[in-house]
């Protein structure tokens, strides 16, 4: 048992129609917190009959992006345009999200992690209990939104995460394909680590995708994406007519499906030595197994050699560091594989 | 007098031939140090008789793409196709470069403000005078590659800041047009002389350029490669390298400004919060025209504030991190001007 004991109240009445906008009260008695309550934020709306959605931000607090797509969302919505019902969670770990971090302040809790959660737990797990058994049970799909955070950028894509329910995962296909990012990336029925998507909603049977929307440096394009994909799920679900006036696109855009190797480490780029990275190659770029990927220099002593780190497989870059001051054993660059999409389900 | 003294020693000579590699020992006594030396990168590349220019990155030390360039040229320089001599600091504030940050942990020194320094002033100081009192005199010319460092992000462009000489004016000029960027951003001749490039051109004489490579605390191919054919064309056009016939000519570059009215180019965050933008670098803004809007991180109940531009322009900068404090800035605008406006 965590010795930082937490409880959370919630006055949302989720079969209320309409638009609520309120917040789960996060009791936790620490020095800060012991004369108040931890707001975190929650929006429903809810009208006519139709599935449920959970749409979450800010699994992780430095992920900027999926927390400005639904806050405009949370702004823009006509509630009396839904059938169903849309839960809205834009900061989800918020104490994370207010400290700007991948964790919790409070706890040192990644909410990807601690799925399903413990009713009195510490902040982040009592959180993560309080989705898993009040708003999970409800759901039917639910799109979880991350990115690089403020350190790398990925190109914007999809998570499809499969579970061993193959019915299961021709749902989420159909999310994956319907949310039309420029890439989907598909991994493999491992074990539970405790994730929103795999330790949570695979559970309760509700279809999940993640999202990795770039991340790094904060532009309108990813935000435009991100927002418009959103939309068209929603659409796919019959949550909001076909017919809505948003800012999606017409048509879907088709996605490239791809996969990681087996091995582990294998289409990761490893930083062998610390000191300034120099790439040579960026994000979406094709690569050779051997091939160099950038050159580190040395920090301290400029008369060092430099270390030219390679990709250890063929591969697309879907993902990498921004920054330049790198230390041994990040991995700078992800690589992965297309994949037909027939071989997805 | 600032109690943080240092001092600065240096074995590199600067009258021989050939590659040396090497570093100034700042002598800094404080808690960690007390027992060493701080040693600051230096390498002199020199062959027959030409111009001396000095080269210097990590004067802020979270800009990388100065750093990298440099640590490349270092060993990558021919000292045989030299003719005269280049002097290459790529960490110049190298207590911030290994700290990764703009100003130095030691002393809260930032490079770009302090020139001349002080001879026995504290470590950043003491490696201001050392560049102002023993490099600058030997130099013909002196550039200076910034980036946006972690907050912001430049198309990666050439700052050509004025200066009272016109005739130095027309050298630095033709300096800025042969590293060729596709922007080269013409600065009002009000700043100090407390900077590396006004610095050199103010009290020495130096044709001084500065340059502002992209940014965001990251480095990309692009910026590196536009960094790096930008120098060795400036080392051409200085007759320090031999012309190369495989050279791209430089591109046509872009001149712009900024406008007189203070922050007058400055989108200012009204409030704090997450920067949602409406625009990206290059665009063409109008005055008034919504850049972005800031959402309160906390309730998002309350309506998103919209922030708007000042004045039209032309986006050369961006702010970089989402979240954002009443104050920041958000994007930088400029205005073309002719090139005849220049001198």
């Amino acid at each position: 048992m965590d010795a930082r004991r937490s409880t959370i109240s919630c006055d949302i009445d989720f079969d209320k129609k309409g638009r609520q906008i309120s917040f789960l009260r996060l009791m936790y008695p620490d020095h800060v917190h012991d004369a108040g309550i931890i707001p975190i934020p929650i929006a429903v709306f809810a009208n006519g009959e139709g599935p449920t959605i959970l749409l979450i931000a800010g699994t992780h607090g430095d992920e900027h992006e999926g927390q400005i797509i639904l806050r405009r969302l949370l702004q823009e919505l006509d509630p009396s345009t839904v059938s169903g019902r849309i839960i809205i969670m834009p900061a989800l770990n918020y104490p994370a999200v207010l400290a700007n971090q991948v964790i919790s302040p409070l706890d040192d809790g990644n909410m990807n992690r601690v799925f399903p959660g413990e009713a009195d737990g510490s902040p982040t797990s009592v959180i993560a209990h309080f989705v898993d058994s009040v708003i999970f049970p409800i759901c039917d799909a639910a799109i979880d939104i991350h990115s690089a955070g403020t350190r790398g950028r990925w190109i914007p894509c999809s998570y499809l995460c499969k579970s061993k329910d193959d019915d299961l995962n021709r749902r989420k296909l159909a999310m994956t394909d319907a949310f039309g990012a420029p890439l989907t990336v598909v991994v493999g029925a491992t074990g539970s680590s405790g994730s929103v998507d795999r330790a949570g909603a695979d559970r309760h049977g509700i279809a999940t995708i993640s999202l990795e929307l770039g991340g790094g440096e904060i532009d309108p394009e990813t935000l435009a994406l991100g927002g418009a994909g959103v939309y068209r799920v929603l659409r796919h679900l019959g949550i909001l007519p076909a017919d809505t006036a948003d800012s999606s696109n017409a048509d879907t855009p088709a996605t490239r499906y791809v996969a990681f190797g087996d091995k582990a480490g294998s289409n990761q780029v490893f930083i062998p030595i610390s000191g300034l990275f120099e790439p040579y190659c960026t994000l979406g770029d094709t690569v050779k197994k051997g091939q160099a990927a950038g050159c580190i220099h040395p920090m301290e002593d400029v008369t060092q050699a430099s270390v030219e780190p390679e990709f250890p497989s063929d591969g697309i870059i879907v993902r990498r560091l921004t920054y330049a001051f790198v230390n041994r054993g990040l991995y700078y660059f992800t690589t992965a594989n297309e994949i037909a999409r027939d071989g997805v389900v | 007098m600032d109690a943080r003294r240092s001092s600065i020693s240096c074995e590199v000579d600067f009258e021989k031939k050939g590659r040396q590699i090497s570093f100034l020992r700042l002598l800094y006594s404080d808690n960690k140090h007390a027992y060493g030396m701080v040693p600051v990168p230096i390498a002199v590349i020199a062959n027959g008789e030409g111009p001396t220019i000095l080269l210097t990155g990590g004067t802020n030390g979270d800009q990388y793409e100065g750093q990298l360039i440099l640590r490349r040229m270092i060993h990558e320089l021919d000292p045989k196709s030299v003719s005269g001599r280049i002097i290459m600091m790529p960490a110049l504030n190298y207590p911030a470069v290994l700290a990764g940050v703009r100003i130095s942990p030691l002393d809260d020194g930032n490079m770009n403000r302090v020139f001349p320094g002080e001879a026995s002033g504290s470590p950043t100081l003491a490696i201001a005078n050392f560049v102002d009192s023993n490099i600058f005199p030997l130099c013909d010319a002196v550039m200076d590659l910034h980036s946006g460092g972690s907050m912001c992000r430049y198309i990666p462009c050439v700052y050509l800041c004025r200066v009272n000489d016109p005739e130095l004016m027309a050298q630095k000029l033709a300096m800025a047009e042969a590293f060729g960027a596709s922007l080269t951003v013409v600065v009002g001749a009000t700043a100090t002389s407390a900077s590396v490039d006004l610095g050199a051109a103010n009290r020495h004489g130096a044709t001084s350029i500065s340059t502002e490579l992209g940014g965001a605390a990251g480095v990309s191919p692009h910026t590196l490669e536009i960094g790096t054919k930008g120098i060795y064309r400036v080392l051409r056009h200085l007759g320090i390298l031999q012309p190369d016939a495989a050279d791209n000519p430089p591109e046509k570059t872009r001149f712009v400004a900024f406008g007189d009215r203070p922050a007058g180019n400055q989108v200012y965050a009204p409030v704090s919060g997450l920067f949602e933008p409406y625009c990206v670098l290059g665009d063409t803004v109008e005055e008034g025209q919504v850049a972005g809007c800031l959402h309160p991180r906390d309730d998002p109940a309350r309506d998103p504030v919209e922030a708007c531009f000042p004045s039209s322009g032309f986006i050369v900068a961006t702010r970089v991190p989402a979240i954002v404090q009443r104050g920041d800035y958000l994007f930088t605008t400029a205005n073309d001007i002719s090139r005849d406006e220049i001198i």
